[in-house]
């Protein structure tokens, strides 16, 4: 048999689980695993997203065309009106990202693009990129049109 | 020639890519399979009948085979033998698991190995979305169809399950903190937890061919790109930096290469990347739209859904010709089985197996309402 065609063992497959599951020094996201766990060069720590609800105020949605990621200029005084009422209190604005696509991981993907647009407009308009939670629920987002971003605020 | 197919070659060449799937002309091995004794000697043979006909390379005749199954089964294990035409045992074994089934499955995949010499499916597991309660769920099916199980709980969204070689762990996109985590699961007691939940969307996980790393999307300054990550999620890596959506990572069977989609040309095609960086090379296949590829487990193809919608169909990139074709019309998602033979796709609301080589299929599972993302354990 080729080397490509090598498989795990059941045998490691188990001891990746057990150092996942049952190191008991193990809790919450970003843990090692301890030495069972290989690493590859060039590796960082990722970020976490803050604790936050995933859903707030409602404030507006924003239509896409097709495909696309590219904000119509008729979101530029919905993006106004978001950033006034920001700037006006501490709170966040949780921007949730949608698309039909035609493919459940690309419309995954694609709301989230959409999300990252609605979200670096509103910087460019001085809002902090701290203050700004970003995600997509894909096809998932329900509603008669999927290819949109809906924008809601939290703790203002 | 490209780079990349000027790569695939040379790697053809030093036999990295060894492992073809049969061609339909190669005749198939042909096994007699006897009645079991014992208690549940009945039940197990008719098994292990079924399990070598659905192994697609197996031709099972009531007699005059050049191979010859014997067993014994009670209680739900199995004393068995397999032996050649010339009347040599090949091997005896005792299988003892808990269960019947499982027995039975772990017999029939050391039949093929044998008998056929590519990888046994048998004992190998397929997980899927489903909505068999009225809400997303994750399920886990036997290779024929059998002991379809509900793993996750809660009705919130879930998508893109992977499941890891020797069908032991479980990713998939999990959205029950109402945003998009990566959740990992041991399947052997369904314990889970969040192993990624970065800023933004975290999505499409891919076990590596060894299960220590996995593929996936994640988001970086506001962009979809593709990463790796250790399968604790404790340290990650990026390998694609560019403006457009890039999404659905697989794994080349050497751990390598990564294949995944990009919508940098305006709409979603294939590029390969190496794990240890380097610019993405675009795989022509032909197609205006690809979504979901899938590498098979001996190097040599890459199928993935061409098209969307009632036009989108199951298609096949030859890797070391350079071309593309369809497999079935009106199916998605496909994923290849161990044997790189088998694929299961998603054909209208059933999960259905079809054999690349004959082109014959079966339905998995069907009556779930909407099913999709199909993964198969290596």
């Amino acid at each position: 048999m080729p080397d490509a065609m090598q498989r795990l063992s059941p045998a490691s497959a188990a001891a990746f689980a057990t150092a996942i599951f049952v190191v008991p020094a193990l809790t919450g996201c970003g843990t090692t695993g301890g030495d069972a766990i290989p690493d590859i060069a060039g590796m960082a720590e990722p970020p976490q997203r803050p604790g936050l609800p995933a859903s707030g105020e409602p404030v507006a949605s924003i239509a896409f065309e097709g495909a696309s990621w590219t904000l119509p200029a008729s979101a530029n005084p919905v993006l106004d009106t978001i950033a006034e009422r920001l700037r006006a209190g501490t709170g966040r604005a949780i921007v949730t990202g949608g698309a039909d696509a035609g493919d459940d991981e690309y419309s995954r993907m694609l709301g989230q693009q959409r999300a990252g647009e609605v979200a670096g407009a509103l910087q460019k308009r001085g809002i902090d990129p701290e203050r700004i939670i970003t995600f997509s629920r894909g096809a998932s987002i329900g509603g008669r049109r999927p290819d949109r971003v809906d924008v809601s605020l939290v703790g203002q | 020639m490209d780079p990349l197919k000027l790569k695939i070659a040379a790697a053809a060449a030093a036999g990295i890519l060894a492992g073809a799937a049969r061609s339909p002309a190669q005749v198939r091995e042909t096994v007699t399979v006897e009645d079991f004794l014992g208690s549940s000697g009945q039940t197990a043979s008719g098994l292990v009948r079924r399990d070598l006909v659905l192994s697609g390379v197996i031709t099972v005749q009531d007699a005059g085979a050049r191979w010859t199954v014997r067993g014994s089964s009670s209680g739900g294990r199995i004393e068995g033998a397999v032996v050649d035409e010339s009347g040599q045992t090949r091997f005896t074994r005792h299988y003892d698991l808990p269960d019947l089934r499982d027995n039975v499955h772990d017999f029939s995949d050391d039949i093929v190995r044998l008998v056929a010499g590519v990888p046994g499916l048998a004992a190998t597991k397929i997980a899927f979305v489903g909505h068999g309660t009225g809400r997303p769920e994750i399920y886990v099916a036997d290779f024929d169809g059998a002991q379809v199980q509900r793993v996750t709980t809660g009705g919130h969204a879930k998508g893109a399950p992977s499941i890891g070689p020797g069908a032991i762990l479980l990713a998939w996109t999990d959205y029950a903190s109402g945003f998009p985590d990566i959740r990992l699961m041991d399947l052997r007691d369904g314990e889970s937890r969040v192993v990624i939940n970065a800023p933004g969307t975290n999505s499409g996980a891919a076990f590596s061919p060894d299960g220590s790393l996995l593929a996936l999307s994640m988001t970086a300054g506001g962009d979809s790109e593709i990463f790796v990550s250790t399968i604790t999620g404790s340290r990650v890596r990026r390998l694609t930096n560019s403006r457009s959506v890039e999404f659905s990572p697989s794994w080349s069977p050497d751990g390598d290469r990564i294949v995944f989609c990009s919508d940098a040309t305006g709409s979603p095609q294939l590029f390969v990347t190496d794990i240890d960086g380097g610019e993405p090379q675009r795989i022509e296949t032909g197609y205006r739209f690809c979504t979901s590829p899938d590498w098979s487990p001996d190097g040599r193809n890459i199928v993935f859904t061409a098209g969307k919608g009632r036009k989108a169909s199951v298609a096949v990139y030859d890797m070391t010709i350079g071309q593309s074709r369809n497999l079935l019309e009106g199916a998605r998602d496909p994923c290849w089985a161990p044997d790189g033979r088998h694929i299961a796709c998603v054909s209208g609301q059933s999960i259905v197996i079809l054999d690349a080589v004959t082109g014959s299929r079966r339905t998995l599972v069907t009556g779930m309402g909407e099913v999709r993302e199909p993964s198969w354990s290596r």
